[in-house]
């Protein structure tokens, strides 16, 4: 992990068109661009390719970065609106969205996790919950999907995810809150969440 | 603090983005409303599921083949077409007459100021912006999407490496206001004014 010097020099060495510096950029932020293009697509081979269209748009384009701005917020502005020009294409080509469910090994991000528990029936429940959520999140409208998959799945403040989606922060604060009212109204109303949702009380009130 | 306005600040208590004043006055809304401690249980519970949801490691080969990528764009030259000798002389007397009419022809459009097709376009822009303006869309936006005109769709987001520089009344958080038939109708609006022009 380069900080954040170490990282402007690379910018720099890109710049001048210096393509291991730009493979070092890639190395850094590659696991941030493809978990938010996997966690909009649910499909590893489509969210590797639009990762790597982010890159490479970002690598012609580099000249352009103003370091005022994070890297890693710069690409996944670029990765959020190549995202978004997909999904809208796709929908006006009458194309349906892949369902959000993994159907085999290499594509299941659960089987991909280190075993914490190597209990069979424990790493069904942590698949079976994380295809519920995924499930429940293909609900959302792009806008409010981005905004849960920057803020749960990259962990960035409300700050930088306003300036991912180009919006005020108080825009991301209520975007986020109905997103999420609207993950809860899915999860706790569906029969299959009943269970899950019995076990959220208990452990939420328990806290 | 009413249950209603709690219920709209949890996600941002779950997230620690509130302020120290409003964050306690959640706190001690929380301790006598069992409905709200409830919601809030919930929410926590949405919020953690979608944490340990999961997410997957890029392919080993993801980064070598980036950056193969990104060589093989920079170094492969522009395509030019082989032609001979006397083909190359007469493409390149065609480029030169071009060029010269085409600078002449700037010269005396810029002498004679915008011509009727450019005052056709700009009025219609101005009136269409007007319009959308009296409904309570900002005008601003329009810079953005006429320069993100490609082809015959309509790309909203004009430059998509510059978005840390767009304020709040860029066209992205724009469209996000409008409802699928508002955003329908607008670009439907916007591809016929560009037809026109």
């Amino acid at each position: 992990m380069v900080g954040r010097d170490g990282e402007l020099a690379l910018i720099l060495k890109t710049k001048n068109g210096d393509l291991e510096a730009f493979g070092e950029l890639v190395r850094t932020h590659q696991s941030l661009v493809v978990n938010f293009c996997y966690g909009m697509l649910a499909n590893r081979e489509d969210a590797e390719d639009l990762a790597q269209e982010t890159f490479l748009r970002a690598f012609s384009a580099i000249k352009n970065y103003k370091p005022r701005a994070k890297f890693s917020t710069w690409l996944l502005t670029i990765a959020k609106n190549l995202t978004l020009n997909f999904l809208r294409n796709k929908r006006r080509r009458g194309e349906r969205t892949e369902p959000r469910r993994w159907a085999d090994g290499e594509n299941d991000p659960i089987a991909a996790l280190p075993a914490t528990n190597p209990r069979p029936d424990e790493a069904l429940l942590r698949k079976e919950r994380a295809q519920w959520v995924h499930g429940a999140m293909q609900e959302l409208s792009d806008t409010h999907q981005s905004i849960v998959i920057l803020r749960d799945f990259e962990g960035m403040t409300y700050e930088e995810i306003a300036n991912v989606m180009g919006c005020r922060k108080g825009t991301v604060k209520s975007r986020l809150s109905r997103a999420r009212e609207q993950l809860r109204e899915i999860l706790l109303t569906r029969d299959v969440a009943s269970e899950h949702g019995a076990t959220a009380a208990q452990q939420g009130e328990a806290s | 603090m009413k249950c209603t306005r709690v219920r709209k600040e949890l996600s941002a208590y779950i997230d620690g983005e509130l302020s120290p004043r409003a964050r306690t006055s959640i706190e001690e809304h929380l301790t006598r409303c069992p409905e709200c401690s409830r919601r809030k249980a919930e929410l926590v519970f949405v919020v953690e599921s979608v944490r340990r949801a999961g997410t997957i490691e890029p392919s080993a080969s993801f980064c070598a083949d980036t950056v193969r990528r990104a060589r093989t764009t920079r170094e492969v030259p522009y395509p030019t077409p082989v032609i001979g000798r006397k083909w190359a002389f007469a493409v390149a007397s065609c480029l030169v007459v071009g060029v010269c009419a085409l600078g002449w022809l700037t010269i005396s459009a810029s002498r004679r100021g915008p011509g009727p097709a450019d005052t056709l376009f700009y009025e219609e822009f101005a009136q269409f912006a007007r319009a959308l303006e009296q409904d309570g869309l900002d005008a601003t936006v329009f810079r953005s999407v006429f320069l993100g005109i490609e082809s015959d769709e309509l790309i909203f987001t004009a430059d998509p490496f510059g978005a840390p520089d767009l304020s709040g009344d860029s066209i992205g958080p724009m469209l996000d206001t409008l409802s699928e038939d508002e955003e329908r109708e607008l670009r439907t609006a916007l591809l016929e004014l560009v037809k026109e022009v």
